[in-house]
């Protein structure tokens, strides 16, 4: 279901009551339950986002836990992650245990929707070291703990070796670094007699901009200074090389060209149908391809880099399961979310979603072998060695997202300059993340 | 007070009861409420921290997106609602010639407007497609290039509007009826004097309708600035990963009651989005008094 | 006469270019609820369908609960509906029959509401229901109809206003109450005002998306709106039976476009024209 994150992730949307336009329920909710309480039993509920096959496989897993542990008993639902949660929380009526997105974590953890898991995972003897690379640090802005991690998407660029081959590059040894990437696309891109485009040989989405930022030896935030860096000279020379690609398909011809593709989950994809011969994108892509294209020929490109001497490094995205403030029984939503993250359960689940699993000790359980040994392999190892990284936590993370997507898109479209727009960014993006720590009471002493 | 009049104050009140009550608690009540909240900073599960006029300075001089927003609602109403008004005023003289089938013509035309605007949205996203939408292929069979819609940054504004002039025909009734209140005995004085169709509907139609022309002005100037609903819906699109984000390509389609939206349930700033509210019933207000004190061109039948 | 017969070739060429024109999306609705996802994707578009995919509209009242929606939407309509006749046609009397000292300006105070945005007083409403603990009930969607809606007052007052003074005036002579004047006179003289009131009230609950958004959490108690979202599935949008549903929703309002014409037309004359 982290495509579903993709997805959010490019609208900048946290949920889409207003639109709904995403998600599919199977509402297996049944009618009222009941807020009142058994003296023996306690009941509990779990909103969770994920539909389809993925959706069902995780409350066959919750189905177990109700059938080990007869003393708790966890009702799970489907929910759209946005403001559903937020106005049940302030209606008081939240669920026990729920789904947020990354970037929500902090700002909703730090405003107090949630409860803190820290004592929690000590307990549990769970620390940094049990978990992969930046997981640890991931989603944190302070020094709480407001979720638990529940499977990883790191992305990658996929690209198809029948059209390589076709336009007379090798399949087997992709672009390695920037010029030659640009160079390859430039070769593979085709157009029709009027010039419209048909299929385009590589272009980097501007809500993923700050991966190439990173690879340009640029970064965003400084976690200590509390300090955004997004005007550095690195991040300017990263969106210069973005924009002067959008400049040579022209915006408007590839949003026109956007506008025929296909719809993501089904053989119509555009990069399953040869409208885009590389293309940005995370993981799960795999077990898609094998669904809706099982003959498509591809290969993986782990992003490029040009900082010598620096490896290429990529996005980690992903969603966490919290305890929300109101719960009617905290520990006992802990038992259940301890179980749920346990390595056996998080190995199983992390499969079906084609995900990778945050803990360590997930990777090697045997249920997580199958997709350990499949083409997931290079991404596994990309975890291991540390190059997936996620954005920058922080308690104004939606707004980070709408503003930063704003003015890339803008970079993109030729309207502005990086060399002016990312300072304002910068400038506007710090205003508002100081003013957000002086109401949230947050100061330099008290962090 | 007499006692007669005592009375009737004393029922006018009992019967008036239902709304005074809810004045009080859904509108005063919150009216007062909203107010404080946008001097406070407020996310809703915390209690709210006073900061003063801090929201509205944000808002007036350092919010990159407030003067934006403005004008992308001004401009759906400076464009839309006469569109709206003159389509809608054009069918409904048509439909005011003593045609057959009037009854089915009405139909037609009513009808759109009363489909739920999330199935208006969808479908008109869909129809609005550059390359597969059936507006394109009509263009197409014209032989005219057709515009980017949606996806386009100049164009996503007048796809609100065509989507727009699809429900005119509220308006359309209402014009309708007031075309037929006109009487039909100037109508005949004047073809007696030898006036054509166009002289009549300037000279005498029009002046005769005023009030009405009016009564839609300004039900159409109240709703353009409180517009949401439809473009959050479009604009959101159907494939968003493929980028569409609401308030449509490049902040196009940002419209005020959009960006408030964002800020209270996305960035859960439910403080500064108070203060957009009340800047927007402001402006509103100002908006429909300059209406109002140029509303001279209206005559009402008393006056004959 | 030449002339004449050229404009009304004119004025029926026009009608027919407009209707033609309005009823596109229609056509492309219902069409698309016949179609697989496949098909609706070609281009050029394919305006008839053959064969007809009926199965969208069975599959459509499966995969979301169709039938709880449509009973959650209306009950809720109903009881709004129900509300409205009431509170407005009570309300209205005051404001049109009772010369009360204070009538008229709370008459313009409650034209000035309706210029009000609603952002201005959701949060607020929201935080006194929450405080109710009546979030995820129905009662945030019904109560408020109970308590007086600005233009089905404003609509009631206008009908009342035209039923003529010397009736209630007699009956108050003749010693009968207010509230036998309202129910024995006015609300009988004014049944097609009501039956404006009942049909638009019930629209309006009927295609209501903001309200159900914000009050309603559990699944089980969403509406037809909300519901009309869930057919965006994760991945794969299912146009088709997202236009079987559209067009399921539309059609009791068609019908009941149908059946009450004549109240539509009168209730939007009189709510717009007079005063």
């Amino acid at each position: 279901m982290n495509c579903l994150y993709r997805i959010f992730d490019a609208t900048g949307l946290t949920h889409h009551q207003r639109t709904g336009l995403m998600i599919f329920t199977i509402l297996l909710v049944t009618s009222g339950c009941g807020r009142q309480q058994d003296d023996s039993v306690i009941r509990l509920t779990f909103w969770h986002a994920w539909g389809g096959y993925e959706g069902k496989f995780l409350e066959e897993l919750v189905g177990e836990f109700n059938n080990t542990h007869p003393q708790i008993q966890v009702k799970p639902a489907f929910f759209i992650i946005g403001d559903k949660l937020m106005a049940a929380i302030a209606g008081g009526i939240p669920p026990d245990i729920a789904t947020v997105w990354d970037w929500m974590l902090p700002t909703m953890g730090e405003a107090g929707c949630f409860i803190p898991l820290n004592d929690y995972l000590q307990r549990a003897e769970l620390g940094p070291e049990d978990y992969l690379p930046n997981v640890w640090e991931y989603g944190m802005f302070s020094d709480k703990k407001y979720g638990v991690p529940t499977a990883l998407n790191v992305w990658m660029i996929f690209y198809n070796k029948g059209l390589f081959t076709e336009a007379g590059l090798d399949a087997e040894s992709p672009p390695g670094d920037i010029d030659s990437l640009r160079e390859c696309a430039a070769r593979l891109t085709r157009r029709d007699d009027a010039g419209k485009l048909e299929r385009i040989g590589f272009i980097p989405e501007f809500q993923y901009s700050y991966i190439w930022m990173w690879n340009f030896g640029g970064d965003l935030y400084d976690r200590h200074t509390r300090q955004f860096l997004i005007d550095s000279p690195q991040n300017v020379e990263a969106m210069n090389w973005i924009a002067s690609l959008y400049r040579e398909y022209g915006m408007d011809n590839y949003r026109r060209f956007v506008a025929t593709f296909g719809e993501y989950d089904s053989p119509n994809n555009p990069f399953y149908r040869e409208k885009l011969a590389m293309r940005e994108d995370g993981q799960w892509q795999i077990s898609f391809i094998q669904r809706n294209a099982p003959d498509l020929d591809y290969g993986l490109i782990p992003f490029v880099s040009t900082v010598p001497n620096q490896k290429s490094q990529s996005a980690m995205t992903g969603s966490f399961w919290v305890i929300p403030q109101g719960c009617r029984n905290a520990d006992a939503a802990w038992t259940f979310l301890s179980w749920l993250i346990s390595p056996a359960q998080s190995a199983r689940f992390a499969a079906t979603l084609y995900n990778v699993p945050p803990l360590r000790a997930a990777l090697n359980d045997p249920a997580y072998a199958d997709v350990y040994h499949s083409r997931m392999r290079i991404f596994i190892d990309f975890f291991l060695e540390g190059r997936a990284r996620p954005l920058p936590a922080l308690p104004i993370g939606q707004f980070f997202y709408n503003e930063f997507n704003n003015i890339m898109e803008n970079i993109c479209s030729g309207a502005v300059e990086p060399e002016k727009a990312l300072p304002v960014l910068n400038h506007r993006l710090q205003g508002e993340l100081d003013r957000s720590l002086r109401h949230l009471g947050i100061t330099e002493e008290n962090s | 007070m007499t006692r007669q009049e005592r009375l009737h104050f004393k029922n006018g009140l009992l019967f008036a009861s239902p709304w005074i009550l809810g004045f009080c608690i859904f509108t005063l009540g919150p009216i007062v409420a909203s107010f404080y909240y946008s001097l406070c900073s407020y996310n809703v599960v915390r209690e709210p921290i006073f900061i003063g006029l801090e929201n509205y300075r944000i808002l007036l001089f350092e919010d990159p997106h407030f003067l934006k927003t403005l004008y992308n609602t001004l401009y759906m109403m400076v464009f839309g609602v006469p569109l709206s008004l003159v389509l809608a005023f054009s069918l409904a003289a048509l439909l005011n010639t003593d045609v057959r089938f009037l009854s089915f013509f009405r139909t037609v035309f009513y009808l759109p407007s009363v489909v739920p605007v999330v199935a208006v949205a969808i479908l008109w996203v869909w129809i609005l497609n550059p390359e597969y939408g059936c507006i394109n292929a009509l263009l197409a069979t014209l032989g005219v290039n057709s515009p980017g819609w949606l996806t386009d940054p100049a164009w996503s504004k007048p796809a609100l509007i065509l989507t727009n002039l699809w429900g005119v025909g509220n308006i359309m009734i209402i014009f309708l009826a007031g075309l037929q209140q006109v009487p039909q005995s100037l109508h005949e004085a004047a073809l007696v004097d030898g006036a054509n169709r166009l002289q009549r509907l300037w000279n005498i139609t029009l002046p005769c309708i005023s009030p009405v022309i009016f009564f839609n002005l300004i039900m159409g100037v109240i709703a353009s600035f409180q517009y949401f609903t439809q473009v959050y819906i479009m604009t959101t699109g159907i494939s968003p990963e493929y980028g569409g984000r609401a308030g449509g390509p490049e902040g196009s389609t940002l419209v005020y009651a959009l960006y408030l939206y964002q800020h209270a349930f996305q960035h859960f700033q439910m403080g500064y989005a108070s203060a957009m509210a009340w800047i927007l019933f402001l402006i509103s207000l100002a908006v429909i008094y300059v209406i109002l004190k140029t509303s001279g061109w209206v005559h009402y039948a008393e006056e004959r | 006469m030449p002339r004449k017969s050229n404009d009304r070739t004119w004025i029926y060429a026009a009608l027919f270019a407009g209707s033609f024109l309005f009823f596109l999306p229609f056509w492309w609705m219902v069409i698309s609820s016949l179609k697989t996802n496949h098909q609706i994707f070609t281009f050029p578009p394919d305006w008839f369908p053959w064969p007809i995919r009926w199965r969208n509209y069975l599959e459509a009242l499966t995969f979301i609960p169709f039938l709880r929606y449509l009973w959650n939407t209306l009950i809720i309509s109903a009881a709004n509906t129900l509300g409205n006749v009431l509170s407005a046609s009570l309300v209205a009397y005051s404001f049109s029959r009772i010369p009360w000292r204070g009538r008229d300006a709370c008459f313009y105070l409650m034209l000035a509401t309706m210029l009000l945005p609603p952002q201005v007083t959701m949060i607020p409403v929201f935080v006194i229901f929450r405080t109710l603990r009546l979030i995820d009930t129905f009662a945030p969607l019904i109560v408020p109809s109970f308590l007086g809606t600005s233009f089905f007052i404003f609509l009631l007052r206008q009908f009342f206003r035209g039923i003529p003074e010397a009736l209630s005036e007699a009956a108050r002579i003749d010693g009968c109450s207010e509230w036998q004047i309202y129910a024995r006179i006015m609300m009988p003289l004014s049944i097609t005002g009501l039956v404006t009131v009942v049909v638009f009230s019930f629209l309006w609950s009927w295609v209501d998306y903001l309200n159900p958004l914000i009050y309603l959490q559990s699944p089980e108690k969403f509406t037809l709106s909300l519901g009309l979202q869930q057919f965006q599935s994760s991945h794969a949008l299912e146009w088709g039976m997202l236009m079987a549903a559209s067009t399921l929703m539309v059609l009791p309002v068609v019908v009941l476009f149908f059946i009450a014409q004549r109240a539509f037309i009168r209730g939007i004359i009189t709510g717009g024209l007079k005063g």
